[in-house]
């Protein structure tokens, strides 16, 4: 889209974020189409600031913003707020990687093909219900501000998802598969790779038992770890929740330690895939963050608002799930970093234990849980049998301090149909991942 | 239309002001307003849908909508015909200016009352107005506006990220019942910790809170009717007085009297759960696909195909909370990460829970804990009974108390 031409209000900061967004959806239930749907949607978000104090408003009416930016001035509260111009650093760039590969340049048609033949692999007497999803979404974003920025950029999800409940009675095992990526053509994915899922699922179904509840050791596949990573750590390194709490400062002072020497948490923007963000919503570019280095707190997420109120520099971690919302401090693509030990040595060392493999859903604050979906008894440093957990859990950091070990190589996962959430604004796309991690002693239900 | 195609028009459009807060303080307003329309044509059985958000060419739309019809997703009822209604559930106006007015004078209270935590995130008044007509006698409106007051507490020192939340939700602005439940729990929350429990508890709730996200996604016709639910295949044995509901009664929860296809609800509540057995809820689409009542619970995302949703959960219940506790009951106020397995065993991770006092008054909070218990337990054997009186000032949702255990 053109950037139309803004006439600045005076006396105040002003930014606007211009959106043009295009979505694919289709879904696909026990055989039948159930959804398929094409949409677009353009609109902007206006901030203007006096004082630290804003007045925002998204809307699809493009004309003539320089009147609705005077408005919105007019309704900004009285008061003292934080003042974030000295973070707010007017750059200038495009970064559009995705511009010529747009997912929603490909045909509708071709989009349900390519879902249908890879949903093949549900014909199978052992499948009690299923749906498939593909989705796409491209969506376009230009910061411009009274200050002179200027940053436009892209960014691109593909993905397909496949949900699926397998068994009957007690035996019955619900479990998901999913592929993403940022274009059509670097999406993988196929019947024989579901039906491999399947044939696991299926295996589960019929030999998953339970466990008795009571602490053990525990090895977290990347997936599963970067879940972990982001429950436990990762929502605590997002500043905004230590604003108007000085003792916080205290608590999360740069330099403490946080959990045992192996770990290291890493957010970082200018990976691609789902978590992907170059240039953060404020205008501000993607940095390397490293949260936890060596078990020591070494950094923390930022909006251009926080960093100013804690004296620290912009992580270009500032993001809005769409023109609709104002931008806050979210994380992009965060992971444990590799540790030195082979996957192997990992396992080799737990005699008695579990390997969670997959999960249903993870949250966490002073305590983090994730339910697993496909977890595994660990014999003598071997996967054994097939296990039913509920969740595991563990006080935060307790459990960072008792990470024994990590592998050597890192795994990141894309989110496709879900995302992470905070406060109003779900599902926004972040990747997680890691390499595995052990823990030594977490509570097991 | 003549050549058999029936046009179908959706329009959702909502109004917003959101005052934000950090610190204790209004620091930001956010206006939105927005208007997002959906073109559904059906013919021959099938549908085709497109949308839009804001200003949009009607003809453009209806080419699109048309032009999907070639996708083939299989609409075999029909849309719905000749039912008009129009229901309104009126309530405050606000712009900018009054609600960041009456959020001020909440946080001035607050602030002096409990210098000691911080109060942020959003106070949002909100106005919705959903239209769905088509060319075969449908006709259905209905709006509401509400302001919610939704408070992330967090006691200055504290580790966490929040440590408790104030949620008040009605017609008006209510910043009173918000200063009321700042008053009921957050001095029990400066009362410090109170020793670890252990073993069965009995555990009260408000509303069915982290309990409900298995009866959602198991109490449809369809994860009845394939197996994949946890009510499927089994005899299901409950407390005889327990009756889980989908409550639809527009004047009690101020909800939507019909669902987005366009089916308005005969009955003001739904028995989902109770002696007769388990029902489970369909919309239009579904009922005439697995031979199932439409209970008109067809939701979703406004630019897609609704999908069967189990809407607004309410356990009916008598009286008061003190006559359901005994010594030592446990008030949970935030729990997480809830999950309930296929054998219905639920594991519940606790982060902020109470003990209350003879009058089911917050005493005093506990350290984290996990709750366990089986689902068909926790509604039967374990079950004590729910309150009419709601749980706090300024929320719908009513106290429900069962036993659990702590592991």
């Amino acid at each position: 889209m053109q950037i139309p031409a803004i006439e600045w209000p005076e006396g105040v900061y002003a930014d606007v974020r211009f959106e043009e967004a295009t979505t694919t959806s289709i879904r696909i239930r026990d055989g039948v189409r159930d959804n398929v749907t094409a949409r677009a949607e353009v609109g902007a978000f206006l901030r203007v600031m006096r004082n630290g104090m804003w007045a925002t408003a998204a809307t699809t009416d493009l004309t003539d913003l320089g009147a609705q930016l005077r408005t919105l001035a007019q309704a900004i509260p009285e008061g003292q707020g934080i003042d974030p111009r000295g973070a707010l650093t007017p750059h200038r760039e495009t970064v559009t990687p995705f511009a010529d590969r747009r997912a929603d340049q490909v045909p509708l048609g071709d989009k349900l093909a390519r879902l249908e033949a890879v949903l093949t692999a549900m014909d199978r007497p052992s499948i009690q219900t299923w749906s498939g999803t593909w989705v796409d979404s491209y969506r376009w974003r230009a910061f411009c501000s009274s200050e002179g920025a200027e940053v436009i950029t892209d960014g691109q999800l593909v993905g397909m998802a496949v949900r699926y409940s397998v068994g009957e009675g007690e035996n019955r095992f619900s479990d998901s598969w999913t592929v993403g990526a940022d274009t059509i053509e670097e999406l993988g994915g196929s019947a024989e790779e579901l039906s491999a899922a399947l044939d696991v699922a299926e295996r589960f179904a019929a030999e998953a038992q339970p466990v008795e509840a009571g602490p053990a050791t525990v090895i977290l596949s990347p997936y599963t770890a970067g879940v972990f990573a982001h429950e436990s750590f990762g929502h605590k390194s997002e500043a905004d929740f230590m604003i108007g709490d000085p003792s916080m400062l205290e608590a999360w002072k740069l330099g403490s330690k946080v959990g045992s020497e192996v770990l290291s948490i890493v957010d970082d923007g200018g990976i691609r895939g789902s978590g992907f963000t170059p240039w953060d919503d404020e205008g501000q570019p993607a940095s390397q963050t490293w949260l936890v280095k060596d078990g020591v707190l070494t950094g923390r997420l930022h909006s251009a608002t926080t960093a100013t109120a804690l004296g620290e520099g912009v992580t270009g971690n500032a993001r809005a799930m769409s023109f609709r919302y104002e931008p806050i401090v979210r994380m992009t693509s965060t992971y444990i970093a590799a540790g030195e030990s082979t996957k192997e040595e990992l396992f080799a060392g737990v005699e008695d234990g579990y390997f969670i493999e997959s999960f249903r859903h993870g949250s966490g604050m002073s305590t983090f849980t994730i339910a697993p979906a496909l977890a595994w008894r660990i014999r003598d440093g071997r996967i054994a049998e097939p296990v039913r957990i509920s969740v595991i859990s563990g006080t935060v950091f307790e459990t960072l301090g008792l990470i024994d070990g990590v592998s050597n190589e890192v795994e990141l996962m894309p989110t496709v149909t879900g995302g992470c959430g905070k406060l109003e604004q779900y599902p926004l796309p972040v990747a997680f991942g890691g390499p595995y991690v052990r823990i030594s002693r977490m509570m097991v239900a | 239309m003549g050549d058999g195609m029936v046009r179908e028009v959706l329009a959702f459009r909502q109004k917003k002001v959101t005052v934000g807060l950090a610190d204790s303080r209004v620091v930001s307003v956010r206006s939105n307003d927005e208007l997002e329309t959906v073109v559904r044509m059906y013919s021959d059985g099938l549908v085709g849908l497109a949308s839009a958000v804001g200003p949009h060419d009607r003809d453009a739309l209806e080419r699109q909508a048309r032009a999907a019809l070639v996708h083939g997703v299989p609409f075999a009822p029909g849309p719905v015909r000749d039912r008009q209604l129009t229901h309104a559930h009126p309530g405050d106006t606000h712009d900018a200016a009054s609600l960041v007015r009456a959020t001020t004078e909440l946080l001035d209270v607050l602030r002096g009352r409990y210098p000691d935590f911080v109060f942020s995130h959003q106070v949002t008044w909100s106005s919705d107005h959903l239209s769905l007509t088509n060319d075969v006698g449908l006709d259905l409106q209905w709006s509401r506006a509400t302001t919610y007051v939704v408070l992330l507490v967090k006691q200055k020192g504290s580790p966490n990220i929040l440590d408790t939340l104030l949620v008040v939700d009605g017609p008006s602005f209510d910043g009173d019942a918000a200063i009321a439940q700042a008053d009921a729990f957050l001095p029990a929350f400066r009362a410090g910790l109170a020793p670890m429990p252990a073993g069965r508890k009995r555990v009260v709730f408000e509303g069915l809170g982290p309990l409900q996200g298995r009866l959602q996604s198991d109490l449809t016709a369809r994860s009845l009717s394939t197996g994949a639910s946890v009510f499927a295949g089994r005899e299901v044995s409950l407390h005889p007085d327990f009756r889980l509901l989908d409550s639809r009664d527009a004047s009690r929860v101020r909800t939507c009297p019909f669902d987005l296809f366009g089916t308005v609800r005969q009955t003001p509540e739904l028995v989902l759960l109770g002696p007769d057995g388990v029902q489970g809820v369909a919309d239009r689409r579904e009922a005439e696909v697995l031979g199932v009542p439409d209970t008109g619970n067809g939701w979703g995302k406004v630019h897609e195909l609704p999908r069967p949703v189990v809407g607004e959960l309410r356990i009916p219940g008598t009286g008061g909370l003190s006559p359901l506790l005994d010594d030592e009951s446990i008030l949970v106020c935030l729990a997480m990460g809830a999950d309930c397995s296929d054998a219905g065993d639920y594991a519940l991770p606790v982060q902020l829970a109470y003990t209350l006092d003879a009058e089911g008054r917050p005493v005093q909070r506990l350290p984290p804990i996990t709750l366990t218990g089986n689902l068909f337990d926790v509604f039967g054997d374990d079950w004590v009974g729910a309150t009419e009186t709601k749980a706090r000032p300024g929320i719908q949702e009513s106290h429900v108390v069962t036993h659990m255990t702590v592991a």
